[in-house]
C-alpha cells in the first residue's frame, strides 16, 4: 500500500445554527464536527464509528462536498475543495461517490436499473454505443445478472438494490468511495453478502473508501484503519486489528464492550463498563474532555483541560489524558 | 416442570387475502415460564412481530386477521376471552414495549400522566399514590431526577430515556409477563447494553417472564434463556440458547450465526452469506421446506414440508429439517469452517 493521503482534512469544523426562539433569534451552534483532522490514504479503507448524533455524517457529507465546511480544509487528490462552488465541484464529482443508507430511497422508482446506471456511466463519458455492454459489466462486478437492466427497483429486493447503488457509485470510476451505512438497513442474512461484495471490489479494484457506520462489527470487516468520534471530535485513530484488540479511548473501551457477541458463553466473561447517562448535548458539550462526565476513570485534569489528538503508541492516536497504554500493552502482548 | 405462566399451542395467524387465506404465522407452540426470558429471532417479515400482536389480541381490531390455536395465560384462553376481559390482562398481568420509543408515548402529555394513566386504570391508588409509583418506577428504571421529570413532555427526553419511560409504562403494574417487540432497535449500542441490563435486573428482583423479539443474534446471545427461531413464519427451531448457538440443527440458524460480522472475530475475506431472499407469505407459501431454495444442503425429500422434531434423544432441542441427525451435528463444525479467514 502506498502511504500517499488520497484525502486530507485539517481541522475541519461544521457547526449548525439552532434556530427557534424568539423570532427565530439563534439558540445556539451545535458543533457537529469540531476541529478534526485525518487523512485517507490511497488504497485504503477508513471506518469511522460513533452512536447518532456523533457528528459522523456530517463529516462525510463535508468530504464529499454536499455541505460547506465553516472551517478548516478538505483537500482532495491534492486540490482543496473546501469552498468550492457547486459549478467548480462538477469535475471532481465523478471521482468522489457516495454509496447511501437506504436502498429504498435512494435509486428513482421510475427509473429502470439501465437508466440508473447509464446516467452514471455518462459522467465517465462511456459512449452511449457501448453502454449496454458497460451496464452488463457493472452488473457482472456487483454479482446481479445482466437482465436486471430492464427491471424497475421495486421489482428487487433490499440487498439487491444496494448492490445496484455500489454499482452506481462505481460506474464513474471513482477515486473515492464514501459509504454511508450502508448495510444498516439490510437484514442480517443479506447483509453478509453485501459486505463480502465489498470486501471484493476493495481487493480487484484498490478501491479507496470512507465507511461510516455505528456497527463496529462490519467496520471490522472492511476497515484498515477505525476512527472513533464523539460529540463532534475525532477520538481515536487506529490500525484495525490493534484497535479491536484494545482500544486507547475510555469510551472507545466502553462502545465496543458493550456490543452484544453471539455467544452465549461469553456474557458472563464480558461485563466491561457500561457507561452512564446519555451523549450530552452537542449544543453545550461539557468543558475539558467532552467525555469527562461518563467515563470511568476521568480525574481533575479532565475536567479542565481538553486533551489533544496525539500518537501515544506508534500510528495509533488518542485524545485522552489517561489512555489505556497499560492493556494495549497486555493485549498486544 | 411446574406450569408454564404462558403456553401456546399451534397458533397460527391467517391474512384474508383475494383468493385462500395465507398463514403468516404457521402452527407456533412455545411456553415461558416465570422468570424465563424467550428470545424469538428472525428476519423482517418471518412474522416475530405479528406473533407479538396476536398474543396481546392487537390482530383482534383488524378483520383480514383470523387467529386459531390457543394462548394460554395464567390459566385461561386469551383468544376465548371477551375484549374487556383482555383489557384487564393487558397491562396489568401482561406489559409491553414496542420497538420505537419516538412514536409510542403520546406527545402531547406529560410523562409522569403518561404512566399515572396505567396506574389509574389498573389499580385503586389515589392521586397522591400515583405520583409516588410513578416517581417510583422512573427511579427503577434509571431516570435521573424523577421528581422533576415527571412533567417533562416526550420531546424533552432523549431516545434512550423514551425507551425507558415505556419500560416504567409497561412494568407499572408488575406484570407477570413482558412482551418487548425489538426495544433496542431504534438505540445506540452503549444505551441497548443499559436497557437489556436493566431488563434482566428487573426480571430477577420481579420474577417475571420475558418475551423479547429481536433480529440480532448478539442480543440473543446476551440474554435468553429460550431461543425460538422464525423463518417465514414458522418455527424452524427452538431449544435453549447454549444449545441452539452452539449446536444449532437447522442450517437457516447455523448459516445466519455463521454469517454475523461480531468485531470478536477476525477479519476475513469471505463471510459465509445466504443467497436469495425469504419467500414472500402474501403470494402464497412455497411448497416443501420454506428454506429450501435458499438451502445449501436441500435434497430431494425437501420437497415434503419437514414436521418439526426432535433429533434422537434431545426433546428440548426440535427443528424442521430433513437431513439426517449426523448430517445435522455436522453442521455448527461446516459453518465453522467456513468462516475461517
Amino acid at each position: 500500500m502506498t502511504a500517499q493521503p488520497l484525502v486530507r482534512i485539517e481541522h475541519l469544523t461544521k457547526h449548525f445554527r439552532v434556530a427557534g426562539g424568539w423570532l427565530g433569534r439563534d439558540r445556539g451552534k451545535v458543533r457537529a464536527v469540531d476541529d478534526v483532522s485525518f487523512d485517507i490514504r490511497e488504497g485504503e479503507t477508513l471506518g469511522l464509528v460513533g452512536e447518532s448524533g456523533c457528528g459522523k455524517s456530517t463529516l462525510a457529507r463535508c468530504v464529499v462536498r454536499l455541505v460547506e465546511p465553516d472551517g478548516g480544509a478538505v483537500v482532495f487528490d491534492g486540490e482543496d475543495i473546501t469552498h468550492r462552488s457547486m459549478r467548480e465541484l462538477r469535475p471532481v464529482r465523478r471521482r468522489l461517490q457516495l454509496i447511501f443508507q437506504d436502498p429504498y430511497a435512494s435509486l428513482n422508482p421510475r427509473h429502470r436499473i439501465s437508466r440508473i446506471l447509464g446516467s452514471a456511466l455518462r459522467l465517465r463519458g462511456t459512449a452511449p454505443g457501448v453502454r449496454t455492454e458497460a451496464i452488463g459489466e457493472l452488473l457482472d462486478r456487483v454479482g446481479l445478472a445482466r437482465y436486471f437492466a430492464e427491471s424497475l427497483p421495486r421489482e428487487l429486493s433490499g440487498g439487491q438494490r444496494q448492490r445496484v447503488g455500489i454499482a452506481r457509485a462505481l460506474a464513474p470510476e471513482p477515486r473515492l468511495i464514501v459509504a454511508d451505512e450502508p448495510v444498516s438497513a439490510l437484514d442480517v442474512s443479506v447483509r453478509a453478502g453485501v459486505l463480502n461484495l465489498l470486501r471484493r471490489l476493495q481487493r480487484e479494484l484498490g478501491l479507496t473508501m470512507l465507511f461510516i457506520s455505528h456497527d463496529l462489527g462490519v467496520v471490522r470487516h472492511v476497515s484498515d484503519r477505525v476512527g472513533v468520534m464523539y460529540l463532534g471530535k475525532l477520538v481515536e485513530l487506529a490500525a484495525a486489528d490493534a484497535f479491536y484488540a484494545q482500544p486507547l479511548h475510555p469510551y472507545a473501551e466502553a462502545l465496543l464492550s458493550a456490543i452484544p457477541v453471539p455467544d452465549p458463553d461469553a456474557r458472563q466473561l464480558r461485563r466491561g463498563v457500561v457507561l452512564k447517562g446519555d451523549m450530552p448535548s452537542p449544543i453545550s458539550p461539557p468543558g475539558g474532555c467532552r467525555f469527562h462526565p461518563r467515563c470511568p476513570y476521568a480525574q481533575e485534569i479532565c475536567s479542565t483541560e481538553e486533551p489533544a489528538l496525539r500518537e501515544h503508541l506508534p500510528g495509533r492516536l488518542a485524545a485522552c489524558h489517561f489512555p489505556r497504554l497499560a492493556e494495549a500493552g497486555t493485549a498486544a502482548a | 416442570m411446574p406450569t408454564p405462566l404462558l403456553d401456546v399451542r399451534d397458533l397460527s395467524v391467517l391474512l384474508a387475502t383475494g383468493r385462500e387465506p395465507v398463514a403468516l404465522v404457521d402452527r407456533l407452540s412455545f411456553s415461558v415460564a416465570a422468570g424465563e426470558v424467550l428470545c424469538i429471532v428472525g428476519e423482517s417479515g418471518c412474522g416475530k412481530t405479528l406473533t407479538a400482536r396476536a398474543l396481546i389480541g392487537l390482530t383482534r381490531s383488524n378483520p383480514r386477521f383470523s387467529v386459531a390455536g390457543s394462548i394460554v395465560f395464567e390459566g385461561q384462553d386469551l383468544l376465548k376471552i371477551p375484549e374487556r376481559a383482555l383489557r384487564q390482562v393487558r397491562g396489568r398481568r401482561m406489559g409491553m414495549i414496542f420497538q420505537d420509543p419516538m412514536t409510542s408515548l403520546n406527545p402531547l402529555h406529560r410523562i409522569g400522566d403518561q404512566i399515572g394513566e396505567v396506574l389509574a386504570l389498573h389499580t385503586d391508588l389515589g392521586r397522591a399514590g400515583r405520583r409516588a409509583r410513578t416517581i417510583e418506577l422512573l427511579t427503577q428504571v434509571g431516570i435521573p431526577n424523577p421528581a422533576r421529570r415527571i412533567y417533562d413532555y416526550p420531546h424533552q427526553f432523549s431516545g434512550g430515556m423514551r425507551q425507558r419511560a415505556m419500560i416504567a409504562v409497561a412494568l407499572a403494574c408488575s406484570p407477570a409477563l413482558l412482551i418487548a417487540d425489538e426495544p433496542t432497535t431504534a438505540l445506540d449500542v452503549t444505551t441497548q447494553k443499559q436497557i437489556l441490563d436493566l431488563i434482566l435486573g428487573l426480571r430477577a428482583s420481579y420474577g417475571m417472564g420475558v418475551i423479547l423479539i429481536t433480529h440480532d443474534l448478539g442480543v440473543v446471545a446476551e440474554i435468553a434463556d429460550r431461543v425460538m427461531v422464525m423463518y417465514a413464519g414458522e418455527c424452524v427451531e427452538t431449544g435453549p440458547v447454549r444449545d441452539v448457538f452452539h449446536r444449532p440443527r437447522h442450517p437457516y440458524t447455523a448459516r445466519l450465526l455463521a454469517s454475523i460480522p461480531s468485531p470478536t472475530r477476525p477479519r476475513s475475506d469471505e463471510l459465509p452469506s445466504i443467497d436469495g431472499a425469504p419467500p414472500i407469505l402474501a403470494q402464497g407459501r412455497p411448497e416443501g421446506c420454506t428454506f429450501r431454495p435458499r438451502c445449501s444442503h436441500a435434497f430431494a425429500r425437501c420437497t415434503e414440508p419437514p414436521p418439526l422434531a426432535a433429533t434422537g434423544d434431545d426433546a428440548d432441542h426440535p427443528d424442521r429439517c430433513w437431513l439426517p441427525p449426523e448430517a445435522k451435528r455436522q453442521l455448527a463444525v461446516l459453518e465453522a469452517e467456513a468462516a475461517l479467514p
